[in-house]
């Protein structure tokens, strides 16, 4: 491509040439015809009147006609063909000087843009190999180079483009890596979470079975430590089944497909889960929502989203008092479904509010304390509705209580 | 009991921001007011934190240091490892508007432009090529596809709050610095700002440093950092 492009450059180049020596060849060719002529009319004329005329003719920009006899004159004072005559040397010299100087500017022409191009084409070949580095270094890992941020003078646009998208690739290289790094990071922090969680129950109920197995114990003890075992073993499963999810969910196990259905449906359905629970302390649930909310359809995993809510629920029931409500409030709000789950228990202290979304977290209330639970259902309610794309946070209610809002994308 | 924590993890190699003895002072003598005293602190790249304090705490003060829209008495920023005030002001500049974007309490939008040119206008400034299809992916995750050919004060408060996002998105900052930006809305759309700021944030893999009052705003936050009287408590 570049050689066609260099070869027509040539080839027009050449052209001009032509045309510009024929132009002007055939001006000073003409010119040294002229001369001749005037020569030889002024010897045509006989008289100094006919000179006159002739020359005034002339002047005035009439042709001049000169015949055959004219010329023969001319000759005949010496001026023939072969001789080099003072007009025609002039000529000459002067066709000469036209030929070197158009010859000269051409080559100075072409050698110019031969050397333009080939600075521009060194300097393409330095940016790109500057590029090339760059990219070899990025692929051992050096992330140095790949870093400057700014234009240098002069460099072309493009360069400067392709640095900018080098450099959003190399962060993109960085964050993958080190996602990578972190994922490796948090799976082994969750093996040890767990194994440290277990340690507790088992070690208890290993205890009671050793004391069953070995000691001489009265009738009422042995009763006494099998209902221990017994709600060890409870615990433990309960702790296992939490465990089994978090570590599925953690490591991905656990696909989250969003498909839009009916977001009343799975508030119900979350509801009618929590209520057994509710109605064992007399706590009634009160549902608020418009009929907008009743025929919303979001985006959502039906089974996960309301595993979510009846986290929450679960909670506002575990730390709500007897005889106490709980009110749910749907509303649709411009961008988000807002949730509102609010209950008239002890209320979650403010500096614990951040903190009770994360794993294993467990309030240090007494009641709290008192409660048991593994400190993930929120972590696990959270984790689920930020992977609808959603947010979660709790407030305090008035006058006491608080109030999970759930915010899902409409 | 073993935190989760990414802060825990003391992974350097995804700091983002990191302060050193951050100082901003006014005045002298016996009137003069430590705004910012001797702050160190890091972000983490992808994290959301907020910084929290009350009225006069500081935190305005430090969100201007942090972007590199006002100079400390003492102490150093750096953004990915580069002292940003060691450059000079065209280059702080040039890397401001690549590098951050700011969401502003009051929404500093153009009155007399629409909302599709109030986004895209800080890559007008840059000369840069807008990429159409990741502007109406910005544009449809903050709702603001029918809305495009409106002035800003045919909208309202939280609409207006949502087409200053989404010009602080449009640049693809590494960094979003958020000034109280719920600040003039009432409670149901301020949670709805931030949700998604925070979402918006996720998506585009930034970090959010935010600027509140408000704790309950803060919650939201993947970690928390109070302000008193210019110090980190």
């Amino acid at each position: 491509m570049k050689r066609e492009k260099r070869y027509t450059g040539l080839l027009v180049g050449i052209l001009c040439w032509i045309l510009l020596n024929g132009l002007l060849g055939s001006m000073e060719y003409q010119n040294y015809k002229e001369k001749e002529e005037i020569l030889a009319g002024i010897l045509q004329a006989d008289t100094k009147e006919e000179q006159l005329s002739f020359v005034t003719g002339y002047l005035k920009g009439q042709e001049i006609l000169v015949g055959e006899d004219a010329r023969q004159e001319l000759e005949k004072y010496g001026y023939n063909e072969g001789y080099q005559s003072r007009l025609k040397k002039e000529f000459l010299y002067r066709e000469g000087i036209i030929l070197f100087l158009t010859t000269a500017a051409f080559v100075a022409l072409w050698f110019g843009t031969e050397v333009d191009a080939g600075r521009k084409k060194r300097e393409k070949e330095r940016e790109l190999e500057a590029i090339l580095e760059t990219i070899e270094a990025l692929r051992q890992g050096d992330y140095t180079q790949a870093e400057e941020i700014f234009k240098e003078q002069g460099q072309s646009r493009q360069y400067g483009q392709i640095q900018m998208t080098l450099n959003s690739l190399t962060e993109y290289i960085k964050l993958m890596t080190r996602q990578a790094k972190t994922e490796k990071e948090e799976t082994k922090v969750l093996v040890t979470n767990l194994s440290h969680q277990l340690k507790t129950p088992v070690a208890a109920l290993k205890t009671s079975f050793d004391i069953l197995n070995s000691e001489r114990l009265t009738e009422d003890e042995y009763r006494e430590f099998l209902e221990r075992c017994q709600n060890q073993i409870i615990r433990l499963e309960e702790l296992v089944g939490a465990l089994v999810q978090i570590s599925r969910m953690e490591t991905g196990l656990i696909e989250i497909s969003l498909k839009e259905e009916g977001i009343f449906d799975t508030v119900l359905q979350a509801v009618n889960r929590i209520y057994p629970k509710a109605e064992e302390k007399e706590i009634e649930i009160q549902l608020e929502d418009s009929e907008e909310a009743e025929n919303l359809y979001i985006r959502q995993d039906k089974k996960w989203l309301s595993e979510a809510l009846i986290n929450v629920l679960e909670n506002a029931v575990k730390y709500s008092p007897k005889g106490s409500c709980i009110r749910l409030r749907m509303q649709k709000l411009s961008l988000f479904l807002r949730i509102e789950i609010e209950d008239e228990g002890m209320g979650v202290p403010a500096e614990e509010r951040s903190q009770i979304f994360k794993r294993f977290y467990r309030g240090s209330t007494e009641q709290v304390q008192a409660e048991g639970g593994q400190g993930i259902g929120l972590y696990l309610a959270r984790n689920i509705i930020e992977q609808h794309g959603g947010t979660i946070k709790v407030a305090a209610a008035k006058p006491r209580g608080s109030i999970f809002v759930i915010q899902l994308p409409l | 009991m073993v935190s989760s924590d990414k802060k825990d993890r003391g992974d350097n190699m995804g700091t983002i921001l990191r302060t050193e003895n951050l100082c901003r002072f006014y005045g002298s003598g016996s009137s003069e007011v430590k705004a910012v005293n001797h702050i160190n602190m890091e972000v983490q790249q992808g994290e959301f934190v907020a910084v929290v304090g009350k009225s006069g705490s500081g935190k305005s003060t430090l969100l201007h240091l942090l972007g590199g829209l006002d100079y400390p008495t003492e102490g150093k920023v750096y953004i990915k490892e580069k002292d940003i005030f060691s450059l000079k002001e065209d280059e702080l500049a040039v890397f401001r508007r690549r590098k951050i974007g700011f969401v502003f309490q009051v929404f500093n939008l153009v009155s007399t432009i629409n909302v599709w040119e109030n986004i895209v206008l800080p890559l007008g400034l840059d000369h840069q090529k807008i990429d159409e299809a990741f502007m109406m992916e910005i544009i449809t995750t903050l709702g603001l596809e029918d809305r495009l050919e409106h002035l800003p004060n045919a909208l309202s408060g939280g609409q207006q709050q949502r087409v200053a996002i989404a010009r602080a998105l449009a640049t693809r900052p590494d960094i979003i610095f958020a000034d109280e930006p719920t600040g003039n809305l009432d409670f149901k759309t301020s949670d709805e700002v931030i949700s998604l700021l925070k979402i918006s944030a996720q998506k585009f893999g930034q970090t959010l440093v935010m600027i509140t009052h408000d704790e309950d705003i803060a919650q939201m936050a993947d970690r928390i950092i109070m302000i008193e009287d210019g110090k980190v408590v």
